[in-house]
C-alpha cells in the first residue's frame, strides 16, 4: 500500500478528507455455555470516523481512515439481556475503493481492531487485548453537493479474529471470526 | 545505435503506459490476497470452551437454597474493619474471585460506611502482628467465620458477617498469611459458596492451604452465577 502511494503524486488535486457518521453491529464476540448456552456481543453502538484519500487514477482511490465506535459489551441469553462492561472499538484501515460507476464505488480494507474496554476484574478484558487485523469490504455511494462537499453513504463489512488473554487464562482456546456491519452518512471535501 | 537505443525505450514506455502497469498492479496485487484473508479471516474454527463439571456444591444446607448477588446490587459493599492491613486483604481477595468471573457476573467494592454495607469483615483477637506476605507451607493461625440470617425461607435478614480471629504463638509471617488466606476463603462464602469444597487443593476446602482460587473453585462460582438463586439478599438501608 505504501507503494501505491508514491504513485498518486498526480493525482493529488484528488485528495479529499471525510468525516463520517453512523452505527456499527457487530456478531457475538463469545459463545459460551454455563448451565445454559449465552453469547456475549456488543450493542449495536454510533461510530464515527474520519479519513484522508486520494485518487491513483481515474478509476482507484486509496485512504487512509480511523473511525470508532462505542456501547456496551452485554450477554445475552434466554432469560434476557445483562450488562458486562463499556466497549469501544477503534479502526485503523488502509482502504482501496475502486470507481463502478459515477457515483458508486467498491473496495476492500485491511487495518486493526482495537478494544477498549474498562479493565474492571471481572471481565474478559481484565487483562487487555492486543489490536486484531481485519479485512473487509464496502460500497459507497456519493452525491455532489455544493463548495466542492460530496455527500456519501457508506456500507461496510469487515471480520477479526478475536480472543484475549482473559479468555485464554479461563481455558478457552481458538479465536472466534467475528463479523461487523457499518452504515454510514458522510461528508467529503478536497483538499 | 544510440538513436536505435532510444527508440526501443520510447517504444518500452509506449507499450506499458502507466494506467496499464497500475490495473493489473491493484487487482494483482489486493484481490488475491483479500480473497485468502477474507476466507482465512473468517473461516470457522474451533472455540473450545472451558470444561466446567469438576465443580462442588454451593447450596446452603439444609435449606437447599441458592445464593448470589443480583446483578442489580452490583457493586456489592464490603466494609473491612480498619484493623491490620484487613482492608487490603478484603481488596485482594474481591479482586482475585472477580477474577474468576468473565462476563461482569459480581464486582465487589469497599466501603468506609459500616452501615450501609452488605457484607461486614472483622478480625478479632486485636492488632496482629505486622510482617509482609510470604511463600511459606499454611499455618493454621487464624480462623473465620461467614454468617448471614434468614428473614424468611428466600430472603436474608441483613447484612453477611465475615469473622477473622488470629491466634497468638505464631509468627508474624504465620499470621498474616493465615488471614488473608482465611479473608479469601470467607470471601467465597460471602459470594455464595455455602459449602466446602473436599479437595485441599481449593480455596474453599474446609481448612485453606491455598491463598488462590483453583479451577474447580473458579467453574464452581462460574457455575453459582449461572443458576437461578432463590435466596436473596437483605435490602439495603
Amino acid at each position: 500500500m505504501i507503494g501505491l502511494f508514491g504513485r498518486s503524486n498526480s493525482a493529488s488535486a484528488q485528495t479529499r478528507i471525510a468525516i463520517r457518521a453512523g452505527a456499527t453491529g457487530s456478531s457475538a464476540l463469545v459463545r459460551d455455555s454455563i448451565i445454559q448456552a449465552f453469547s456475549v456481543r456488543p450493542e449495536i453502538g454510533p461510530s464515527i470516523g474520519f479519513g484522508i484519500e486520494t485518487g491513483l487514477d481515474t478509476r482507484y482511490r486509496v485512504g487512509v481512515s480511523l473511525s470508532t465506535t462505542w456501547g456496551h459489551l452485554r450477554r445475552y441469553e434466554a432469560a434476557g439481556s445483562a450488562e458486562v462492561v463499556p466497549l469501544s472499538t477503534w479502526t485503523p484501515a488502509v482502504s482501496l475503493y475502486r470507481i463502478l460507476f459515477p457515483s458508486i464505488s467498491a473496495g476492500a480494507t485491511v487495518g486493526a481492531v482495537i478494544y477498549r474496554a474498562d479493565r474492571r476484574a471481572s471481565n474478559l478484558f481484565r487483562r487487555g487485548s492486543s489490536p486484531m487485523p481485519l479485512v473487509g469490504l464496502g460500497v459507497r455511494a456519493e452525491r455532489p453537493m455544493t463548495n466542492g462537499l460530496r455527500l456519501s453513504l457508506s456500507l461496510q463489512y469487515d471480520v477479526h479474529r478475536f480472543s484475549t488473554p482473559a479468555l485464554a487464562d479461563a481455558g478457552f482456546s481458538g479465536e472466534r471470526p467475528v463479523h461487523r456491519l457499518s452504515a454510514s452518512v458522510g461528508v467529503s471535501r478536497g483538499l | 545505435m544510440r538513436k536505435r537505443r532510444e527508440e526501443l525505450r520510447v517504444k518500452r514506455e509506449e507499450s506499458f503506459p502507466t494506467e496499464v502497469v497500475l490495473f493489473p498492479l491493484y487487482s494483482t496485487l489486493c484481490t488475491p490476497f483479500l480473497i485468502v484473508a477474507l476466507i482465512l479471516l473468517a473461516a470457522g474454527c474451533d472455540v473450545t470452551a472451558p470444561d466446567r463439571t469438576d465443580t462442588y456444591g454451593f447450596r446452603l444446607q439444609p435449606e437447599n437454597v441458592v445464593f448470589n448477588w443480583p446483578l442489580e446490587r452490583r457493586p456489592v459493599r464490603y466494609f473491612a474493619q480498619a484493623i491490620g492491613a484487613l482492608p487490603e486483604y478484603v481488596r485482594d481477595g474481591l479482586t482475585i474471585w472477580e477474577a474468576q468471573l468473565l462476563y461482569g457476573e459480581f464486582e465487589g467494592v469497599l466501603t468506609t460506611d459500616s452501615a450501609g454495607a452488605d457484607i461486614r469483615v472483622v478480625l478479632e483477637g486485636g492488632v496482629p502482628p505486622v510482617s509482609p506476605l510470604i511463600s511459606a507451607p499454611a499455618v493454621q493461625a487464624c480462623t473465620g467465620s461467614t454468617s448471614a440470617t434468614l428473614a424468611s425461607a428466600t430472603k436474608l435478614a441483613g447484612p453477611m458477617l465475615i469473622q477473622v480471629r488470629w491466634f497468638p504463638g505464631f509468627t508474624p509471617a504465620d499470621v498474616v498469611n493465615c488471614i488473608s488466606r482465611v479473608t479469601r476463603h470467607e470471601i467465597g462464602h460471602s459470594l455464595g459458596l455455602f459449602q466446602h469444597s473436599s479437595n485441599p487443593a481449593d480455596l474453599m476446602y474446609g481448612v485453606p492451604s491455598v491463598r488462590e482460587p483453583s479451577t474447580r473453585d473458579r467453574s464452581t462460582v462460574q457455575v453459582l452465577y449461572h443458576t437461578a438463586a432463590n435466596l436473596t439478599p437483605a435490602d439495603r438501608p
